[in-house]
């Protein structure tokens, strides 16, 4: 045993040593923190003072709770609104950048813009476009083609795809950049298999592009899903969790229980249930697809 | 293997030594800022002080100015203190203030509002001054001012400004639809005839904002009605008549259309207003310094407090207070006093456009019409509420208001889930 560790240490030594810092910081910035997390779920903490020790008493509180599950609710419909088309547009535009096309270059540029730009931007800008009276752009477009005022924002049924809409146009740019990096990994002999064998480009795209790009699916599906979950800057920029609650998420109901009530024990629980959540969707997502797919 | 096992060691040293550093705090220890004190010659060592913008947008260096020149006043007489002032942004400065006290790292004295000093004072997040104010003359503060510094019998800070929410008019569109600007509605009665008037012409009658402060916007109009939402003792008391005939009036407004379709969200229509479109618009002492700075195309002036029970209306008082551990309170109650007191007082007030809470500072606004009535009508403000849970009390307000305004509840309905939220509040409060 000794012997082994001796050779592991002799052949890999340096590696272990520049992963020391790392480890440092993983321990010090998410492993502690998630523990105390996890004591903080069972006090009432104002953070001032001692964590005062209440056992259950958050847990049952969380239960019945309906502003809570309202937004376990509204967060799993915008995660509905939000991946599917958020891994279409960015597979679409990878195809499409894949291509060939002209000017390919400029619009990797155009379509990673919002990428880079400041969420409190695009929120002014989504906000003036899609403002409830008259005087929005998209109103104002509608009521060209003789439709009628829509109140986006203050509409419960439409606030939350509309906030999705903003999150979609923002990341879209960069699950662009995952599917064409994932495009340009698949091998062209592939192609010219398919080609010689008499395929149509849906079949080609069908039985070869689409299957080999699953790893890429499947990491676009889980960075997608958990972005998703952690929905916040948009609720708290355009609608303020509302109407009636209609936009509140997670984790702007986490934000609004610790920093406006200062109860960060209950606060601690809302965090632990989407914690527990999105570890069991991110397992479902491994089940199926996280299958390796080889031509070879 | 040798020449492996050294520059596993070296490389280890290196990588250690930069982790050291980049982890490590790069601020001064400052053993002369922790004796902070007053001394014969005055306060000494360094403090922080957190404020926040008081000037619109476009006006930083203004305001940079101002502060320069309250710190030189300050430092001629107490030449041994250095004052740093932060000028934070508005948006999310509860949890940065929470985190940075928290940690250890927060000012020596901050800004802060009515409800949070209730909060703060409650949960131990900021010192009583009570001791520091035995010889500090407190008879020139407004008694409406002082209210909202105390808690459970101490001080626990100082008043800086004052403001009303009051309402500004379209004098111009206001002749358009046939009144008589010199004769402003003073009750919501009186106002409504002139909103369906000004809606028969294709004007918005009055901003509503609903996604912002409930203080402004709602608490306001069941006040107005004669009602209150938690009353002095700490009784729940909003399910009442008053609410419900405030609930019944603004539903009125949104459905005759007196008020934006998308008010149930909306944060900021002051820009509609100044654009032209609303006959009126309530704001405060902010509203007017931008029109001052740039006018809009109409004539404009303050009305009459509206209220059909009582005219009253929201009016915020905003305080100097001391973190519980600050490292410097000497030297922060020193720089508080200075701050609230007369002179820096009329120099920060006259550029900010806020009401003093010195009666003393007054007289800066001598000749300056819409300042002095801010001043009349400042007697006949509350300052929201003045509860542990009052600022977890917004969101209840807000998501009542808006389940009426979207027809999904009757305002009786919503004055009584009002009532509910607000005692669950103050159960899970008093754990």
């Amino acid at each position: 045993m000794l012997e082994k560790v001796r050779r592991q240490w002799t052949r890999n030594g340096i590696v272990y040593v520049f992963l020391v810092p790392v480890l440092i910081h993983y321990v010090i910035f998410q492993v502690i923190p998630f523990l105390f997390s996890a004591y903080l779920t069972f006090t009432n903490w104002s953070m001032v003072g001692t964590p005062k020790f209440i056992g259950l008493r958050n847990w049952q509180i969380f239960m019945s709770d309906s502003v809570a599950w309202r937004a376990i609710e509204n967060t799993c419909l915008f995660s509905l609104y939000y991946i599917i088309p958020t891994m279409v547009l960015g597979l679409i535009l990878g195809l499409l950048l894949n291509a060939g096309l002209k000017l390919a270059n400029f619009y990797k540029a155009a379509f990673f813009l919002p990428v880079v730009t400041s969420f409190v931007v695009l929120s002014g800008i989504w906000a003036w476009l899609f403002k409830g009276t008259d005087y929005g752009l998209v109103n104002f477009l509608l009521a060209k083609l003789g439709i009628g005022n829509q109140l986006f924002f203050s509409d419960p049924h439409q606030a939350l795809a509309v906030l999705a809409g903003l999150s979609i146009f923002k990341v879209s740019g960069i699950t662009m950049v995952y599917y064409y990096s994932g495009l340009r990994s698949i091998p062209s002999h592939l192609y010219e298999a398919a080609k010689i064998d008499g395929a149509s480009s849906w079949n080609t795209f069908r039985r070869v592009t689409f299957p080999l790009l699953l790893p890429t699916h499947f990491y676009v599906a889980v960075v997608t899903t958990i972005g998703s979950f952690q929905i916040f800057d948009s609720a708290y920029l355009l609608t303020s969790g509302g109407p009636d609650h209609a936009t509140t998420t997670i984790v702007y109901y986490m934000y609004d229980i610790g920093f406006r009530t200062m109860r960060f024990g209950y606060a601690s629980v809302v965090a632990y249930v989407l914690f527990v959540i999105v570890l069991l969707i991110s397992l479902v997502q491994k089940r199926f697809l996280g299958k390796e797919v080889s031509y070879y | 293997m040798i020449r492996k096992s050294v520059l596993a060691i070296i490389s280890s040293i290196v990588v250690l030594t930069l982790f050291i550093s980049g982890c490590s705090s790069s601020k001064e220890t400052s053993s002369s800022s922790s004796s902070g004190g007053s001394s014969s010659g005055g306060a000494k060592g360094k403090i922080t002080v957190w404020v926040y913008p008081f000037l619109g947008d476009g006006e930083a260096e203004q305001e940079k100015k101002m502060w320069d020149d309250i710190k030189a006043g300050y430092a001629k007489e107490n030449p041994n203190a250095e004052v740093d002032i932060v000028t934070n942004p508005w948006d999310n400065r509860e949890p940065k203030l929470l985190s940075a006290i928290s940690a250890g790292e927060g000012p020596d004295l901050f800004y802060t509002n009515p409800d949070y000093v209730v909060k703060f004072a409650d949960k131990g997040i900021i010192a009583p001054i009570t001791s520091y104010l035995k010889d500090f003359d407190m008879n020139d503060f407004t008694e409406s001012s002082l209210l909202t510094t105390k808690y459970k019998g101490e001080n626990y800070g100082l008043p800086l400004l004052q403001s009303v929410v009051t309402v500004f008019y379209n004098l111009d569109m206001v002749k358009e639809i046939g009144e008589d600007p010199n004769n402003l509605p003073k009750t919501w009665d009186e106002f409504d005839k002139w909103a369906a008037e000004a809606k028969a012409k294709g004007h918005y009658a009055i901003n509503f904002e609903g996604g912002g402060a409930p203080n402004i916007f709602i608490y306001p109009l069941i006040w107005q009605e004669g009602g209150d939402i938690i009353d002095s003792n700490g009784k729940v008391v909003v399910n009442s008549p008053a609410t419900v005939a405030a609930f019944t009036h603004l539903n009125k407004m949104y459905t005759n259309g007196w008020i934006p379709s998308d008010s149930i969200t909306s944060k900021d229509q002051q820009v509609d207003f100044r654009a032209g479109k609303f006959l009126a618009c309530i704001s405060d002492s902010v509203l007017y310094s931008k029109m001052l700075k740039e006018p809009p195309s109409f004539k404009y002036g303050v009305g009459e407090l509206l209220g059909n029970k009582k005219q009253v209306t929201y009016g915020t008082t905003g305080s100097l207070v001391i973190p519980h551990n600050a490292k410097n309170k000497d030297g922060a109650v020193a720089f508080m006093k200075y701050l609230t007191g007369p002179e820096a007082s009329k120099t920060f007030n006259s550029i900010t456009k806020y009401l003093p809470a010195r009666k003393s500072a007054y007289s800066i606004f001598n000749g300056d019409k819409t300042m002095l009535k801010f001043a009349e009508q400042s007697q006949h403000t509350l300052p929201g509420i003045l509860n542990p849970i009052g600022p977890n009390v917004n969101s209840f307000a807000t998501a009542e208001v808006q389940a009426v305004l979207l027809q999904k509840k009757t305002p009786t309905q919503a004055a009584s889930d009002f009532e509910k939220d607000l005692e669950g509040e103050l159960k899970k409060e008093g754990q």
